[in-house]
């Protein structure tokens, strides 16, 4: 069965189809997960603002116009989401003094015993890319969320940061200068 | 032109120079190693990055979500536009019941009283009338007395 496209489906819903719903929640959970969590580093939260980006949808589908794409529309929900509980994060910053909050199992130090020099420079790479990461200014995380772990496409992310094209063009070129500076300051790179 | 060759890695790295600045691009990294490094360990960072492992929603959350959304079509319903229209249809019904009610009672009151009222009247207005008379009649007495 060739699947339907993410606009029939929210049409179908529109229209009261709760099936079309389902598949909307299915097809874009695990997904938008990553995207939030990249966010709020913490699992349970990054499942309960997908829940309120969920509901969002639910409750709120007429606002769903057809001249965007769903996947850009879903994406600016959960990224406002994100966005609002980063922001309240930070503000609790001041008194928890932990800008990273990292969960109890990515504190773990991993059995590096059976793992070839590469292997271990890479997970260094990957733990201190994600500190460089959390440190970026909103808006190049933002991008480069989209971009490199998204894998969206440049004119998508365009409409979801409300900028032009050349300005997500250089803005993720920065983003990744910056986190490059960033690696090099910790010499990983 | 010079050309900001640290604003071209991204373009470089995702596929987006024209052919013309993709061959000075490579140019540039071939006559400088150390821009060919840093070229060559962001392209590493984007892979890195690029391969975050990837997380899936719980066991229990679509299930989670399921209440949620029960939960909020209750609560929902009352502040549905329907709900709110039929809500004030009945408000707005039972105000003008009650006002007509009230009429109709002032009225009954009105008609019951307007008779008394009308019997006893007839008389008032004679002793109004003849009550002005002598005050006029004393008006125009104490006049002619100034004079």
């Amino acid at each position: 069965m060739i699947d339907k496209e993410d606009e029939i489906l929210i049409e179908e819903f529109q229209n009261g189809d709760i099936k079309a719903y389902n598949q909307l929640v299915y097809r874009y959970k695990d997904r938008l997960l990553n995207y939030i969590y990249q966010f709020v580093y913490d699992m349970d939260l990054a499942e309960d603002l997908l829940q309120d980006t969920f509901l969002k949808l639910y409750t709120h589908k007429n606002s769903y116009k057809k001249i965007a794409k769903f996947s850009t529309w879903i994406y600016t929900i959960a990224g406002n989401f994100a966005k609002t509980e980063l922001r309240k994060k930070k503000r609790r910053k001041t008194y928890s003094n932990s800008e990273l909050v990292f969960s109890e199992t990515e504190l773990i130090v991993p059995d590096s015993s059976n793992e070839s020099d590469k292997e271990i420079l890479n997970h260094s790479l990957r733990s201190d890319l994600k500190e460089c990461l959390s440190n970026l200014p909103l808006d190049f995380k933002t991008i480069i969320i989209l971009r490199d772990i998204q894998e969206l496409s440049y004119d998508e992310i365009s409409i979801i940061v409300e900028l032009p094209l050349g300005t997500v063009k250089s803005r993720i070129n920065r983003a990744r200068l910056k986190l490059y500076e960033c690696l090099k300051e910790k010499k990983v790179v | 032109m010079k050309k900001d060759f640290d604003m071209m890695i991204s373009s470089y790295l995702d596929d987006d120079l024209s052919s013309e600045d993709k061959k000075i691009f490579e140019n540039h990294m071939e006559n400088n190693p150390d821009f060919s490094v840093k070229v060559k360990d962001i392209k590493r960072i984007v892979n890195t990055v690029n391969n975050t492992p990837r997380l899936t929603t719980s066991k229990d959350f679509l299930h989670n979500l399921e209440d949620r959304i029960s939960t909020k079509s209750i609560f929902n319903y009352w502040f549905t536009p329907k709900f709110k229209t039929s809500l004030s249809f009945t408000v707005a019904a039972l105000a003008l019941f009650f006002v007509m009610l009230n009429d109709y009672n002032v009225k009954q009151e009105f008609t019951s009283t307007e008779k008394d009222f009308n019997k006893e009247s007839l008389a008032g207005i004679e002793v109004d009338t003849l009550k002005n008379d002598n005050f006029l009649i004393k008006q125009v007495k104490g006049q002619k007395h100034n004079k």
